[in-house]
C-alpha cells in the first residue's frame, strides 16, 4: 500500500529545520518573547533547585551544595508533621482557605452583577471605582481601620452597642470571632479588585442575546440567571481553578499583622508557624520543606480541578 | 616639547594618585554596628552625634551605630545575606542559632587580650555561662543589669485620698480598691468607663498570680531546692479562680491582651484603678508632663507585691530572672579582619575607661554635666536633652542603681521601690533546650491556655487536664528533665 503524507511542505524536513524556519520567519515574535523568557528562567525555573535544601541542613556559611544532607532525608518533614500544633494550623488554614475561597468568588460575582445592572452609569462607575481602592491599602492600615471599628474599649461598633446598654462583644480577641474578622476584613479589602474581572467578562457578553432573551419574554433575573451566569461561566471556572491553587496560602502578612496571642488558638496558620520555626531560628531548611510540600499539593489540586472542569468544558489547559 | 609635557602630566597623574593613596590611608576605620530600633533624641546627622565624635577623636575609630527598625527579622534578613554589620546586639537564642551557623566571631582567644578591660573593671562574675555556646565565649560581657526590675504597680493617689482609700497590701484588697475606683466616677464624665486594672499582656495578671506562688507562663522554679514549674504550683487553680473574679467584676481592662500602646494610652490618660506598668513608661518627665496635660491634678502611687496567700512563702511581684545578666548583648561578626577587630577592642577600652562609662551614661564632663563641690554630678540642660540615646552606647552594661539615680532624678523615688521589690525569681534563661525540643509550641498553648482560663472560655476545673495535655502531647516532662538536669549542673538546684 502506497504512503501518501498528509504533511504540507512546510512543515516538511528535520526538526532542526522546522525550528529555524520558524525562527526566520517569526524572528520579531521570538526576539520580543526572549526578555520574558529570560525573566522566567531566572526567577521561577532556576531557583527551583535551590529547593534541594528541604532535604538538607543548610546553614549560611556552607551554602547550597556545601551543607550536609538532613539524616534521614525526611527529617524537617518529620519535624513539621510530629509537632504538637500541626493539627491546628493545618485545620486553620483549611478552614480559613475555604471561607477565603467562597468569599473571593461568590460575593465579587454578585457585586459585579449588581454594577452591571446598574442603569446610571456614572454611578456604577463611581461605584465600582470606591470598591477597589481598599485593594491598595496594606494589611496593616487595615488592621488599624479594623482596630478603630471592632476594638472592645474604643471601636465605634462597641461604642453603639455600650450606648444602647449592650455588652461589648470581643472581635479582635475571641476566637469565636477571629476568623470572621479575618475573612471580613479580606473581603472588604478585595470585593472590588475582585469584580473587575467579572465585569469586564459581563461585559463581553453578546448583547444580541439580551435582546433575543426580551423578545422571548424574560425580565432582568431571567436575563441573569439564562444569559450573563452561562455567559460568565468560563472565567468563574478560570478563577475557582486559579484560587484553589491558592488554598494553602492564607494571607501571611493579614494573619500577621492581625493575630495576638489570645486568639492563636483559632488564627495560626501554616505561614506564622514556619516564620517563627523556620525563618525566626534561621532554619531554612524546614521552611523550604514546608513550603515544597505546600506547592506540591497546590499543583496537585489546581490539576484535579482542571480535570474536574474539564467534564464542563472550562479546562484552563 | 610633547615627551616634555607628556612627562609633566604624568608626573602629576602621579603625584595626585599618591596623594589619593595616603588620603585613604589616613581615613579612620570603620566599625558598623546595628542597634535595636531609633532612641528618642537620635541625631539626625554624625556630625551631630557627640559620641561617635568622641570615640573618633580619642581612639580614630569611626564607630557608626545604626539603628534597625524591626530589629530580629532585618538582622536575620542581613545576616542570611552574609551581610551583617560588624557588630550587632542579640539575646542568648539567637547568638545560639547564629553561633551554630558559624556567623559569630569566638571571643575566647581574646579574653586575657582584647577583652581584659572588661574583666579588670568588672571582674571575672561577669563571666557568666550565658555568654557562652560549645564552651566558646560568642557575647561581649557586661555588667550586671536588672532588666525586669522595671514593673510596678501604679495607683492614682489623688483618686485614693479622694476616696479615703490605702494602697492595697492582699489580693482581696486590691479587688476592693480596683472595684471601688471603676465604680466611682471620678472623672466625673457620667459613664461607667473607668478600667478598674490594667498592665501590659497576660503578664501584668501576674500582680494577682504572684501572691498565689503561681505564674501565668511557662515559668521554671526552684522550690524546696528542687527545680519545678510554676504551672505545677499548688495555688495556680485559686490564682485562676480569684483572676477570674476580677474578669467577671469587668474590672480587667478589655484591651489588656492588645497592643502596648494602647494600655499604656489608657494608663496615660489616668482613667483607671491600678496599672500594672514599666516605671520608664510612666515617671519619665516627658510621660508625666503628657499625664499631667490629660488631669492635672494627678498624682501617681505605687503598690505592691500583695501579701502571699501561700503559708510560709514570701510576698513577691513581678517575674525575674535568676541570672541578671541575660539582658541582650553585642556579638562581634565572624567576617571581620584583624585590623577592624583591634578597632573594635580599642574601642571598648576607651568604654572602660571612667571617661568612657561617664559618656554612656551622662555625656561629656563641662557639656553635659558638672561635677559639685562634694563630688556629685548635676546634669546640664544641654545634657538633659543631647544624652537621651547615650544608653544605646552602654556596650557593657551599667551600675543600674547609681545610672537611674544620675538620669532619671524625677523617678528616683518609684525607681527605688521597683529596685527593692522582692520578685518571683525564675530560671528560664540558663536553660537551653535542644532544637528537637517543640520549645515554641509547648509555650504558646500554655499562653493560649491561660488566656483561656482567665478569659472563660475554659473553666478552671479543667485545669489538671490541662496539665496532662501538657504532659502526653507537649512532653512536658522531657521538658522539666532538660531544666533539672542543666540547674542542677549549674548549682542552682539539688538532685
Amino acid at each position: 500500500m502506497m504512503h501518501v503524507s498528509t504533511v504540507s511542505p512546510a512543515l516538511r524536513g528535520s526538526l532542526r529545520d522546522r525550528i529555524l524556519r520558524a525562527l526566520r520567519r517569526y524572528w520579531p515574535l521570538y526576539l520580543m518573547a526572549i526578555p520574558g523568557m529570560l525573566y522566567f528562567i531566572i526567577y521561577k525555573i532556576v531557583p527551583i533547585f535551590g529547593a534541594v535544601i528541604a532535604f538538607k541542613n543548610f546553614t549560611i556559611k556552607k551554602g547550597i551544595w556545601g551543607s550536609p544532607w538532613a539524616q534521614p532525608w525526611y527529617q524537617h518533614y518529620k519535624y513539621f508533621f510530629r509537632s504538637p500544633s500541626n493539627v491546628r494550623i493545618i485545620t486553620n488554614t483549611i478552614t480559613l482557605s475555604l471561607g477565603k475561597l467562597v468569599v473571593g468568588l461568590l460575593p465579587p460575582l454578585i457585586f459585579a452583577l449588581a454594577i452591571s445592572e446598574c442603569r446610571n452609569k456614572y454611578v456604577a462607575r463611581a461605584i465600582q471605582t470606591v470598591s477597589y481602592l481598599p485593594h491598595f491599602l496594606s494589611w496593616a492600615v487595615v488592621y488599624g481601620i479594623c482596630l478603630t471599628m471592632l476594638s472592645e474599649s474604643t471601636g465605634v461598633i462597641n461604642g453603639l452597642i455600650k450606648s444602647f446598654g449592650g455588652k461589648t462583644i470581643p472581635f479582635l480577641t475571641s476566637n469565636k470571632y477571629f476568623r470572621g474578622v479575618l475573612i471580613g476584613s479580606d473581603l472588604w479589602k478585595n470585593l472590588g479588585w475582585g469584580a473587575i474581572t467579572y465585569i469586564a467578562a459581563i461585559m463581553g457578553v453578546d448583547t444580541t442575546l439580551y435582546e433575543a432573551a426580551t423578545v422571548d419574554g424574560c425580565g432582568r433575573l431571567r436575563q441573569i440567571i439564562h444569559v450573563t451566569l452561562p455567559g460568565i461561566r468560563k472565567i468563574f471556572v478560570v478563577l475557582m481553578i486559579m484560587n484553589v491553587g491558592k488554598i494553602l496560602n492564607v494571607s501571611f502578612t493579614q494573619v500577621n499583622v492581625m493575630m495576638n496571642d489570645s486568639v492563636r488558638q483559632s488564627g495560626e496558620i501554616i505561614d506564622t508557624w514556619i516564620y517563627t520555626e523556620g525563618l525566626g531560628k534561621l532554619n531554612y531548611s524546614l521552611s523550604t520543606a514546608v513550603g515544597l510540600l505546600k506547592s506540591v499539593i497546590s499543583f496537585m489540586l489546581v490539576f484535579a480541578t482542571n480535570r474536574l472542569a474539564r467534564k464542563w468544558e472550562c479546562a484552563i489547559w | 616639547m610633547f615627551k616634555r609635557t607628556l612627562s609633566l602630566i604624568l608626573c602629576a597623574v602621579l603625584a595626585l594618585c599618591c596623594l589619593a593613596a595616603s588620603a585613604a590611608a589616613e581615613a579612620p576605620i570603620e566599625i558598623t554596628v546595628a542597634m535595636n530600633g531609633t532612641p528618642t533624641g537620635w541625631p539626625a546627622s554624625e556630625d551631630e552625634n557627640f559620641i561617635q565624635q568622641q570615640i573618633l577623636e580619642k581612639t580614630g575609630v569611626r564607630f557608626v551605630m545604626s539603628p534597625l527598625d524591626n530589629y530580629a527579622q532585618t538582622l536575620n534578613l542581613l545576616v542570611a545575606n552574609d551581610d551583617a554589620p560588624d557588630m550587632f546586639i542579640v539575646n542568648a537564642d539567637t547568638m545560639r542559632t547564629y553561633a551554630a551557623q558559624d556567623m559569630l566571631l569566638d571571643l575566647t582567644p581574646y579574653k586575657e587580650t582584647g577583652l581584659k578591660c572588661i574583666f579588670d573593671k568588672f571582674g571575672d562574675s561577669v563571666d557568666t555561662p550565658y555568654l557562652y555556646y560549645n564552651d566558646r565565649m560568642y557575647m561581649i560581657p557586661t555588667n550586671d543589669y536588672q532588666d525586669n526590675a522595671y514593673y510596678t504597680m501604679y495607683f492614682r493617689q489623688d483618686w485614693a485620698d479622694k476616696l479615703n482609700l490605702q494602697a492595697p497590701t492582699t489580693v482581696e484588697g486590691l479587688f476592693e480598691f480596683c472595684s471601688a475606683i471603676a465604680a466611682a466616677d471620678l472623672d466625673q464624665n457620667g459613664q461607667k468607663d473607668t478600667i478598674g486594672f490594667t498592665g501590659y499582656g497576660l503578664q501584668a495578671l501576674d500582680a494577682i498570680a504572684n501572691a498565689y506562688d503561681a505564674g501565668l507562663g511557662n515559668y521554671v522554679i526552684v522550690r524546696d531546692n528542687k527545680v519545678t514549674s510554676s504551672l505545677l504550683q499548688p495555688g495556680m487553680k485559686d490564682a485562676l479562680t480569684m483572676i477570674r473574679k476580677f474578669f467577671e467584676a469587668g474590672l480587667v481592662d478589655p484591651d489588656i491582651l492588645g497592643a502596648k500602646s494602647e494600655i499604656k494610652a489608657h494608663t496615660l490618660s489616668g482613667n483607671f484603678g491600678v496599672s500594672v506598668m514599666k516605671w520608664s513608661d510612666i515617671s519619665k518627665a516627658a510621660y508625666l508632663t503628657q499625664a499631667h496635660e490629660i488631669n492635672p491634678d494627678l498624682v501617681y502611687g505605687w503598690c505592691g507585691p500583695m501579701a502571699s496567700e501561700i503559708e510560709g512563702a514570701e510576698s513577691v511581684y513581678g517575674i525575674l530572672d535568676y541570672n541578671r545578666n541575660t539582658r541582650d548583648k553585642y556579638v562581634i561578626n565572624a567576617n571581620v579582619s584583624e585590623e577592624k577587630l583591634e578597632a573594635i577592642f580599642k574601642v571598648l577600652q576607651y568604654l572602660c575607661t571612667d571617661e568612657g562609662s561617664m559618656m554612656v551614661y551622662v555625656g561629656l564632663e563641662g557639656d553635659h554635666w558638672q561635677r559639685n563641690a562634694d563630688n556629685s554630678i548635676t546634669m546640664t540642660e544641654r545634657g538633659k536633652t543631647e544624652t537621651l540615646y547615650a544608653y544605646k552606647y552602654q556596650i557593657l552594661g551599667r551600675e543600674e542603681a547609681a545610672y537611674l539615680a544620675l538620669k532619671f532624678p524625677e523617678a528616683a523615688d518609684v525607681v527605688a521601690y521597683c529596685l527593692n521589690t522582692p520578685r518571683y525569681i525564675i530560671y528560664n534563661k540558663s536553660v537551653e533546650i535542644p532544637a528537637d525540643f517543640y520549645l515554641s509550641d509547648l509555650e504558646n498553648y500554655v499562653n493560649m491556655q491561660l488566656i483561656a482560663f482567665v478569659k472563660g472560655e475554659r473553666p478552671v476545673a479543667e485545669y489538671d487536664q490541662f496539665i496532662d495535655e501538657l504532659y502526653k502531647t507537649y512532653d512536658f516532662q522531657r521538658y522539666l528533665d532538660i531544666c533539672a538536669e542543666q540547674l542542677v549542673a549549674l548549682g542552682y538546684a539539688a538532685k
